[in-house]
């Protein structure tokens, strides 16, 4: 039924839409499909083995991986356009969580469902996979890859909080061999042109870990707490994650003096991020104090 | 610079499928441009609202936000593989007529793919479970109660007609 009316609106979407980034179509199913805010052609790369990866990203000025490409899309959607993606789906050995000496090493193509269904992660490290369970929907859960949610660098995910007040390290493929980065050292420190291949968590027996989302997307904050000393990290409020560390007994002093100045917008405004930090932060660690995590 | 052609070889609801696409082509224009299965809708193109759920392998994605060339290998079900040969509905697609589960229809394919893919990984899901696995779809006519009961009643259907 192409009616002088659907004419209408077809016209009035090239007319209102293009050269911005929309496009018509007719299908062949005979029905006038909605429309897609158009993505840029790219060229695809499938590297095999981690190694390859890297060479594809030294060889590719304008290249990004895709994993999962919950983020990717997106980004590619809003006209973030890319010569090059380097599809990581051929690529063996960079999902897998295994135990090791004293730490936890989750591949970095680890989805969050396989963090979230993870029997090893439910023994050794309850608290991270209970909070790594809260992050976006089953949807991205099944597809986004923890990989993802870093090299994303969003300050609204929950990804490089959590692993930041966790002790995690990161560990990168670059060109000259391998590179770990402690988590909390933020997406700046990321090595350029380095495939991110695994996460490791440290286990300790006496570690805990609490997290509150629930005033996102002003404010996230994440406890761990080792006895008396504790890591504070900070999402959304500012541009990167903030993470403070120190002793127990500082915390609220520190926070007044070392937090960066939020920001401020109609979602939420700098004086209110700063004391919702604080007020989130104390509330974590007596809640863990007295053992109730939740 | 020009995009390049991939070549994608997966079944669609039980049937073999090849297909050359376009590195930037998505799933979903595959699905509905190509086989004309008009199941999947396109609504926010961010993967959001789930109007565009499939199965891919079982796990429910955004077609809308999934290249097609990431379908190569896999096995698609979408709302018009769910049916019997015979026209007997799936028993979610029976629920959500019986429970009235959908107002303007335009979420329901997506919502009825969340769904089986719910009650193939657990085939009992109490409402706690159903609540936050259908969460993840956006029905903007806000029919959740009736989307909810539907999958419970399907889930016990199903319990049912195992026994």
């Amino acid at each position: 039924m192409h009616s002088s009316l659907a004419r209408f609106f077809i016209d009035k979407a090239a007319s209102d839409f293009e050269p911005a980034g929309m496009y018509t179509h007719a299908t062949d199913a005979g029905w006038i499909s909605r429309t897609h805010r158009a993505i840029a052609p790219f060229r695809l790369q499938q590297p095999t083995t981690p190694s390859e990866v890297v060479q594809a990203l030294i060889e590719s000025e304008d290249s990004s991986i895709i994993a999962g490409g919950i983020d990717l899309v997106r980004r590619m959607r809003s006209g973030n356009s890319q010569d090059t993606l380097i599809d990581l789906s051929a690529v063996s050995g960079l999902r897998e969580i295994e135990d090791h000496a004293g730490f936890i090493r989750i591949g970095a193509l680890a989805t969050h469902w396989d963090v979230e269904t993870s029997p090893l992660l439910a023994a050794r490290l309850p608290a991270f996979q209970a909070a790594w369970k809260t992050i976006g929907n089953v949807r991205i859960r099944m597809t986004g890859t923890v990989g993802g949610n870093l090299m994303a660098a969003e300050r609204a995910y929950d990804g490089p909080v959590l692993l930041g007040v966790s002790g995690a390290k990161l560990v990168f493929l670059t060109d000259g061999g391998e590179v770990k980065i402690a988590a909390s050292d933020g997406a700046g420190s990321y090595p350029s042109r380095a495939l991110l291949t695994a996460i490791e968590i440290p286990v300790m027996p006496n570690a805990q870990l609490g997290f509150d989302r629930t005033l996102k997307p002003v404010v996230s904050v994440a406890v761990g707490l080792v006895d008396q000393d504790v890591s504070v990290g900070v999402g959304c409020a500012h541009i990167s994650p903030f993470f403070w560390s120190g002793k127990v007994s500082e915390v609220e002093a520190a926070l007044a003096s070392a937090l960066p100045e939020p920001i401020d917008n109609p979602m939420g405004s700098a004086a209110y991020r700063r004391r919702m930090v604080t007020v989130l932060a104390r509330r974590l660690i007596r809640h863990l104090h007295e053992g109730d995590a939740s | 610079m020009s995009g390049e052609l991939a070549f994608v070889s997966c079944t669609v609801n039980g049937v073999a499928r090849e297909f050359h696409v376009r590195a930037e082509d998505m799933l979903i224009d595959v699905l509905r441009d190509r086989l004309a299965l008009t199941g999947a809708k396109l609504s926010c193109d961010l993967g959001a609202c789930g109007a565009c759920t499939v199965l891919m392998d079982d796990k429910p994605v955004s077609s809308c936000s999934t290249f097609a060339w990431q379908a190569g290998g896999s096995e698609i079900r979408t709302v018009e593989g769910l049916a019997g040969a015979d026209g007997t509905l799936d028993p979610v697609q029976q629920a959500f007529v019986d429970n009235s589960a959908f107002q303007c229809g335009y979420c329901t394919p997506g919502m009825i793919m969340l769904a089986r893919a719910l009650l193939d990984h657990d085939p009992s899901p109490d409402r706690d479970a159903i609540r936050a696995w259908m969460g993840a779809n956006i029905c903007r006519c806000t029919g959740y109660e009736m989307i909810i009961e539907a999958v419970e009643n399907a889930a016990a259907a199903s319990q049912e007609a195992g026994k």
